[in-house]
C-alpha cells in the first residue's frame, strides 16, 4: 500500500513532506491537485483539508494535513528506516521539535509573505518587503551563531529541523533573489551546501523539473 | 535533581502555555520572572536562552529549552505517567499522535496567528494606552469565524480537538483562548454551539484557573 501525497511536486509544503518520504525510503504517490485552477478550494479537496491547502496525504484508512505533521508522523513510525530525522533520545528530540517551531514561528513566517510578494505578485509591496528582509537578516543572525558550533540546526546529526527550512530555503537562493543573505553568512553557507547536496534532496529537484 | 526552571512573564500567553502543562502534570517548578516592559527578554543573559528574545525559555536538569510548543511536548513526553495525560490515549500509536500534531499545527498556523491579532488590537494595546483599530478587528474576526467554522464541524464528531481526551491540542489554545473571552470577539464562540461547551470545558479546568492568578 503506498501513501498518496496531494498537492504539487513544485510547492513548499508538499516538498517538506516529499523530502521526508525520499530520506526514509518510503514509497510514495503524487496526486497533482492544480493551485493554478485552485483545486485545493473545491469541496472535494476540502474533504481532506478543511483550510483549503496543500498537501494533504492518504495512507490506507490514515488521512492527515499538515505538512509538519505528517513529516513528523513518518518520521516516527519509521524511526528505524532510512535517515533518522527525530534523533535517538527524547532530550535530543526536544531540541529538534524546537528548531523546528524556529522554522515555524520565525523563518517561515518572514519567508512566506517574502516569497509571495517578490515571486507571485506582479506589483509587490516594496517597503514590506524591506522590512521583512529586515527581520529575516536577524533570524540568520541567529542561525549564524547556532551552526557556528554545530554541524546542524539540532546539533550534530541532520534531523526534521534543518529538512523543514529547505523548500522555503530553495525559493531564497532561486526565485526569490536572496541567495545573497545566505552566501555571505560563513556558516548558514556552508549548513546549506551540505544539506542541499543530499541524494534525497537532489532527487527532489529531479523530481520537481525546475 | 536540578529542577524545572521556567524564564517568562505570568500573563503573557507563550508562557502559559507552559505553565499549563506543568500544572495539568502537578510538576513542582520555579517561574523566574523576566521583565518585559523593562525588555529583559532582549537582554542578557536571557537571549543565551532563547536568541530570539521571546518568552519563555525552559530548563530542566540539564535541558534548557525555549519555543513554547516544543516545551509542552517535552513535558507531556517527559512525565507521561504523571498527572493529566497531555498526549492521546494510545500515545505509542504514530497514527493517533498524527491526528493530535494535525490538531497543534492547525492551532499554530490557523487560530493564532489571527487569535493572537485580536487579543493585541483589544488587550494589549488597551493596556499599553493604545487606541484599538476596529478595522483590524472585523477583518481579523472574520478569518477567526472561518477557522471556528472548521473546529465546530470538528467539535461534532469529537469531544476534544484530536479525539476524545483533553491533549496538547486543546492545552494550546487555552491562554489565547482566555485573553479573547474578555473582549467582544467572544461571539465567535457563544454563536458556535460545540466551540462553546468546548471553551467552557477547557477553560474551567484547575490548571486553567490557576494560570490566571
Amino acid at each position: 500500500m503506498v501513501v498518496k501525497l496531494f498537492g504539487q511536486i513544485k510547492a513548499g509544503n508538499p516538498q517538506r513532506v516529499l523530502l521526508c518520504f525520499l530520506e526514509k525510503g518510503i514509497e510514495f504517490e503524487v496526486i497533482h491537485v492544480d493551485l493554478n485552477t485552485f483545486e485545493q478550494k473545491k469541496p472535494e479537496y476540502l474533504l481532506r483539508q478543511p483550510f483549503g491547502q496543500v498537501p494533504a496525504i492518504e495512507d490506507g484508512d490514515l488521512k492527515l494535513f499538515e505538512s509538519r505533521a505528517i513529516s513528523r508522523y513518518y518520521a516516527t513510525k519509521y524511526a528505524d528506516q532510512g535517515t533518522d530525522l527525530l534523533g535517538k533520545t527524547l532530550e535530543q528530540r526536544a531540541i529538534v521539535e524546537q528548531w523546528m517551531e524556529v522554522e515555524a514561528n520565525y523563518f517561515n513566517v518572514v519567508v512566506l509573505p517574502l516569497v509571495i510578494n517578490i515571486v507571485f505578485t506582479p506589483k509587490f509591496d516594496v517597503a514590506l518587503v524591506e522590512e521583512l528582509k529586515v527581520k529575516l537578516d536577524k533570524v540568520l543572525d541567529v542561525y549564524e551563531n547556532q551552526l557556528a558550533t554545530n554541524r546542524y540546526l539540532a546539533g550534530a546529526e541532520f534531523s526534521l529541523a534543518d529538512l523543514t527550512h529547505m523548500p522555503g530555503m530553495r525559493y531564497i537562493m532561486n526565485e526569490a533573489g536572496l541567495g545573497s543573505m545566505i552566501t555571505s553568512r560563513e556558516n548558514v553557507n556552508r549548513w546549506w551546501n551540505e544539506i542541499s547536496a543530499r541524494p534525497a534532496w537532489k532527487k527532489l529537484m529531479e523530481m520537481a523539473a525546475y | 535533581m536540578a529542577g524545572i526552571k521556567v524564564f517568562g512573564n505570568a500573563t503573557s500567553p507563550s508562557t502559559r502555555r507552559v505553565l499549563l502543562a506543568l500544572h495539568e502534570k502537578n510538576l513542582d517548578f520555579e517561574l523566574v520572572n523576566i521583565d518585559l516592559k523593562d525588555g529583559e527578554h532582549k537582554k542578557e543573559p536571557f537571549l543565551s536562552r532563547n536568541p530570539f528574545g521571546k518568552v519563555p525559555a525552559f530548563e530542566d536538569g540539564d535541558l534548557k529549552l525555549f519555543e513554547s510548543r516544543a516545551i509542552t511536548q517535552y513535558i507531556a513526553h517527559r512525565y507521561e505517567s504523571q498527572g493529566t495525560n497531555l498526549l492521546p490515549a494510545d500515545s505509542k500509536n504514530p497514527s493517533h499522535y498524527a491526528i493530535m500534531a494535525i490538531g497543534m499545527e492547525v492551532e499554530a498556523h490557523q487560530f493564532d496567528p489571527v487569535a493572537s491579532k485580536l487579543v493585541w488590537e483589544q488587550v494589549i494595546k488597551n493596556f499599553v494606552g493604545l487606541t484599538t483599530d476596529q478595522a483590524i478587528v472585523a477583518e481579523e474576526e472574520a478569518k477567526l469565524a472561518k477557522v471556528l467554522d472548521v473546529y465546530e464541524a470538528r467539535l461534532k464528531e469529537f469531544k476534544y480537538l484530536a479525539g476524545e481526551t483533553f491533549t496538547l491540542t486543546d492545552l494550546h489554545h487555552i491562554p489565547v483562548v482566555q485573553y479573547l473571552l474578555g473582549t467582544p470577539t467572544k461571539k465567535l464562540f457563544t454563536e458556535r454551539p460545540r466551540v462553546n461547551e468546548w471553551v467552557a470545558e477547557v477553560t474551567k479546568r484547575p490548571a486553567s484557573q490557576k494560570i490566571l492568578k
